[in-house]
């Protein structure tokens, strides 16, 4: 059965991989008796056994340190940190610990685990709500994985479990439920359109590192990652309607990062608008910017615009989260203001 | 009290405001550039007369506007403006108007603090296109965020060469200074009575002399001195008998100059300018030569600033060394005389029965007969022609 | 100590005195700055890691601290290799690309020493886990000074071992100061090992200068880990002779208190025992003393001679493929 949901389709990677590879465990707080708090692991203890489904203690470092251990002698565990913002916790073993290792030690060993955890604003104030892929980002040894849709987030999941690398893979929080067009649950992404492909369920793989075209224009390029790509979507069907064609870009990974489908939209349209639900300073956004600028400079025809969060941790009021959380149309503001005549 | 700032240069001069860099409300300091001017001699900085607050600026971007007049007034914070100020017949509705525009300007400015650009931008792919195909970016107006050129912009100006050349013909956009050198001629030749005097002069002892100081050894310096260094020399002399031709003419009252300020047409390479020796009358030989040669040089080198340009009572114009004989100069109004001249032509004459070579040069003089009759300028003629012929004993005097 | 045979007991004695002549001659060319780098000895704490190694397997494993050469060296790594890293060689056991605080040799199941304190410790659960999940029997070692039972590493570790059952060995090497500062300054206790009772695991305290009293403990240990009892916390008493790391003021602590310390240094100490109890010679003693120093200087001329890396090597080690 096809996944038209990206809880599922999470979950049919983990399951295809663990049936594959025994040496696929998973580790995580709530993951195993309670499916899961996003019931991505939902049914897996019941399947597997709590030999390979482990619930943890609350217990970060533990969780992520027990993983490289694991990781470093023979088994390739998929931890689960219940929320990116808890990975404060647990920053020493990813960053000094997991990203470093190998290069460290001369390359004698690889840590091929998995970090999965949710992340952006969904109500539920500053220490819940962040998108902290650029914290990993600016940690070299690290991957990063930021899927938008039921189809990419199996292939990536499964390339993730795959590779011998530390992987940060992030997951939204909206996009978990959402469905694709003609499934039945009720949306939490309005209006989502085909781009929202669900996952089949035959075998296959994303390589990391290889960006999606999400949509065809040729005006204005707009990268956008994980959730962000269907406000840009939706941006995208407004100005359309004024006679500018955006070009979606989904990197799907920010590390490594597909720096020619990138180039190669910019060199199309001139014009480049990068969206991410996090803050703007010194982000994903600003990488992209820069690598538009130093190796795609003439063929700017317009500033580079960034849409991401404002500088403030996001605050629990809900229209104040909004007024800090990049939207549709702060998108498309942002693209008219480059396009205009 | 408010007080006007002024576009600084001589009566009669128009010029358009090409660049302002101040906006209502905005204080500034004595000094301060306010805007720059173009006028068909050069570009020209207004600077603030004064300390104080930007009261009301009274012209565009792009406007023409006389010297002398009032181009802004600087005052204290809320100061209320005097029509006299403006100098405009309808100061308060459109007072209120530019203010309004230099607010809304100013707010702009306040939202998207880069904007608000003064250079022509243009965008690094529209730069790459503008090369690629050889398209001058000078004409182009900018379509882009902040006015700048895009690539569209470029392609659109190419297709647009394109379809003239294909039609047999191109089209080249004159710079502001040729637009208002252009317009300064019309002028002149519209509004004055031009008729041009012609007559021959024998060069022989002049380029005589010239040879002299060329190849003298004493004094290496003199051996730059050029014939029109010369003529330069004679007609400040001879100017001094004739005021009338040493003079402007305002279209009410004929100014006569005490000294000989001397306008000497030079091409720039980016068309002509006229920049003026001051006192030439007074210069010898030698000072007046070395002062017309530095003053060309600035404006080769297009840095001549508009003092350079200033005051002329009489001008100068030579066409010989491309071998024009006889023309008929064009006034630079509001002077009343411009001298023409020709280049050195061999000639047989008869002289006490023997056969003779000689080399003679043509002048053209052009005069504005409301101030100068054929007569005046005749005799003008004849006492210059004794001078150059004279060349020798005129240096000595 | 009946478990001791006589050449047991020797090779105890060599491991100690291996590790006491690598780190007197880092020292001495870390002096004369043959050596870059910074480092942390290991000198007077010896007969933790000869101790407790003495009791793994070659196939177990251990994840150690920044003052990590002892461990490396009786976890059985080859002594040039280590030394080359040192020399940051293309020939260290880490390529040149760890050095003195990263140390490690997967091929004796050594994972590593740490710049980061606590932060092996949860490798060592993960490799316990790991080696509980395949069901192999190795055991885990995590070495960590009394400085890291402060860390929440050290506390998530041994909860989670604890809960898990794991095959695990957490054992504290209490040289009584972190860095700087005693011990008894930054704990509210005076042994680090009571604090196995949060976590329901034995917790024993040992003589850290004293071989046979570490190995009797660390034996116990992980012949209880082998048969599925779970974790045991480990506290050996011992003592650093150099500084925290290579030159510092001794401002923190006696001159008599290192004298004491010393007084029953076990290189000294223990050829007294191994003489009384398993009959070696001082003729035995003096070969040993020789095939170390030889070894020694076999280890310091490979290093010397070996390449170093080529400026772009560390780009192969960034991600596997």
């Amino acid at each position: 059965m096809e996944s038209t949901r990206i809880v599922q389709a999470l979950r049919q990677a983990l399951i295809e991989e663990m049936d594959r590879d025994e040496n696929v465990v998973l580790l995580g707080e709530d993951i195993g008796v309670f499916n899961g708090s996003y019931r991505v692991t939902e049914g897996l203890l019941d399947k597997y056994g709590e030999k390979r489904v482990k619930d943890t203690p609350i217990s970060e470092i533990s969780i992520t340190g027990a993983a490289i251990g694991a990781a470093m002698t023979g088994l390739r565990p998929v931890a689960e940190i219940q929320f990116n913002d808890f990975m404060g916790c647990a920053m020493d073993q990813i960053c000094n610990q997991a990203a470093k290792i190998r290069l460290m030690m001369g390359g004698q060993v690889s840590v091929p685990m998995v970090i999965r955890a949710p992340y952006g604003a969904t109500g539920r104030a500053a220490q819940h709500s962040q998108s902290l892929e650029a914290w990993f980002a600016h940690i070299p040894g690290l991957k990063v994985v930021m899927p938008s849709t039921p189809y990419d987030a199996k292939g990536l999941l499964k390339m993730s479990i795959r590779d011998n690398n530390p992987v940060i893979f992030l997951e939204h929080k909206l996009l978990y439920g959402a469905t694709s067009p003609g499934g039945k649950a009720k949306s939490v992404v309005d209006d989502l359109d085909q781009t929202f492909r669900p996952a089949p369920e035959e075998e296959y793989m994303i390589e990391l590192g290889k960006g999606d075209v999400k949509r065809q224009g040729e005006d204005v390029t707009v990268v956008a990652v994980g959730y962000m790509v269907h406000r840009a979507v939706q941006a995208a069907k407004i100005v359309a309607e004024e006679g500018i064609e955006c070009e979606i870009i989904d990197p799907r990974t920010i590390v490594p990062l597909d720096k020619e489908i990138i180039l190669n939209s910019v060199k199309k349209t001139g014009r480049l608008v990068i969206v991410t639900e996090s803050a703007g300073c010194c982000g994903f956004a600003a990488e992209v910017a820069a690598v538009a600028v130093e190796e795609g400079l003439f063929d700017l025809d317009a500033p580079v615009k960034r849409v991401c969060a404002k500088e403030s941790p996001i605050p629990f009021a809900p229209c104040c989260e909004a007024d800090v959380l990049p939207d549709t149309e702060k998108i498309v503001k942002a693209v008219k203001e480059i396009c205009r005549k | 009290m408010a007080t006007k700032v002024i576009v600084p240069s001589e009566g009669g001069d128009l010029c358009v405001i090409s660049e302002c860099v101040v906006a209502v409300g905005d204080r500034v300091c004595m000094g301060d550039l306010i805007c720059s001017v173009e006028t068909d001699k050069a570009m020209v900085d207004v600077s603030a007369p004064c300390d104080g607050v930007v009261l009301a600026i009274l012209y565009q971007e792009g406007d023409e506007v006389k010297a002398f007049e009032p181009i802004a007034v600087i005052g204290e914070e809320g100061e209320k403006i005097e029509k006299e100020d403006t100098g405009k017949e309808e100061p308060v509705e459109e007072m209120v108007q530019i203010q309004r525009q230099a607010s809304e300007k100013e707010k702009m400015k306040e939202e998207k603090p880069g904007d608000k650009r003064e250079e022509v931008l243009v965008s690094p792919r529209a730069r790459r296109y503008a090369e690629k195909h050889q398209v001058s970016l000078k004409e182009i107006v900018g379509t882009g965020i902040f006015g700048s050129i895009t690539e569209k912009d470029v392609a659109e100006q190419a297709a647009h060469t394109e379809e003239s050349e294909e039609k047999g013909y191109r089209v080249r956009m004159l710079s502001r200074m040729e637009q208002a050198s252009g317009r300064h001629v019309m002028e002149s030749l519209q509004q004055s009575a031009q008729f041009t005097l012609t007559m021959r002069v024998c060069a022989d002892r002049l380029l005589e002399l010239r040879t002299q100081l060329k190849e003298n050894r004493q004094m290496p310096e003199l051996a730059s001195v050029t014939v029109n260094d010369l003529f330069c020399f004679a007609a400040a002399r001879t100017l001094l008998q004739f005021p009338r031709l040493n003079a402007v003419w305002n279209g009410e009252e004929l100014r006569e100059y005490d000294v000989v300020n001397l306008g000497i047409a030079v091409d720039s390479g980016e068309g002509l300018v006229v920049p003026v020796v001051s006192n030439a009358d007074r210069l010898s030989l030698y000072e007046l030569s070395r002062r017309s040669h530095e003053l060309a040089e600035r404006c080769r080198a297009h840095i001549q600033s508009a003092e350079d340009l200033k005051g002329a009572t009489f001008s100068i114009t030579n066409l010989g060394k491309y071998g024009i004989e006889v023309f008929t100069p064009i006034l630079n109004v509001p002077q009343t005389a411009i001298l023409g001249i020709g280049a050195p032509v061999g000639r047989l004459v008869l002289d006490h029965g023997q056969i003779r070579e000689t080399k003679e040069i043509m002048l053209s003089l052009t005069l504005d007969h409301r101030a100068v009759d054929g007569a005046l300028g005749a005799a003008f003629m004849q006492a210059l022609k004794m001078n150059v012929e004279c060349m020798d004993i005129l240096l000595v005097r | 100590m009946s478990s001791v045979d006589k050449s047991t007991a020797l090779e105890l004695y060599q491991t100690m005195l291996m590790i006491r002549r690598f780190e007197e001659k880092l020292f001495y060319l870390f002096s004369t700055r043959a050596m870059p780098g910074s480092m942390h000895q290991y000198n007077g704490e010896e007969a933790v890691a000869a101790g407790v190694c003495s009791c793994l397997n070659r196939s177990d494993y251990i994840t150690s601290t920044h003052r990590g050469h002892g461990h490396c060296i009786a976890k059985g790594a080859d002594v040039r290799n280590i030394m080359a890293e040192m020399f940051a060689k293309s020939t260290g056991c880490c390529k040149g690309m760890g050095g003195s605080m990263h140390i490690a040799d997967f091929g004796v199941g050594m994972l590593g020493a740490n710049g980061i304190v606590g932060g092996g410790l949860p490798h060592a659960v993960g490799a316990a886990w790991s080696s509980q999940y395949r069901g192999t029997q190795q055991v885990a070692v995590a070495f960590f000074g009394d400085g890291a039972s402060n860390e929440g590493s050290f506390h998530e570790s041994l909860n989670l071992a604890a809960v898990w059952k794991l095959p695990a060995i957490f054992v504290c090497e209490n040289n009584l100061y972190g860095f700087s500062t005693y011990y008894r300054r930054s704990t509210p206790i005076e042994n680090i090992a009571d604090r196995a009772a949060a976590y329901g695991i034995p917790g024993i305290v040992v003589d850290g200068m004293d071989v046979l009293a570490v190995r009797g403990a660390a034996r116990e240990a992980v012949e209880r880990a082998r048969r599925g009892g779970g974790p045991t916390l480990i506290e050996c008493k011992t003592y650093r002779y150099m500084g925290h790391s290579r030159f510092e003021k001794p401002c923190y602590r006696t001159e008599e208190e290192v004298r004491q310390w010393k007084e029953r240094d076990p290189i000294i100490c223990f050829p007294e025992v191994l003489k009384e109890q398993f009959s070696v010679t001082e003729e035995e003693l003096k070969q040993t003393e020789i095939f170390v120093e030889k070894e020694i200087e076999d280890a310091v001329r490979f290093a010397e001679q070996s390449p170093d890396p080529k400026p772009e090597d560390y780009k192969k080690y960034i991600f596997a493929e």
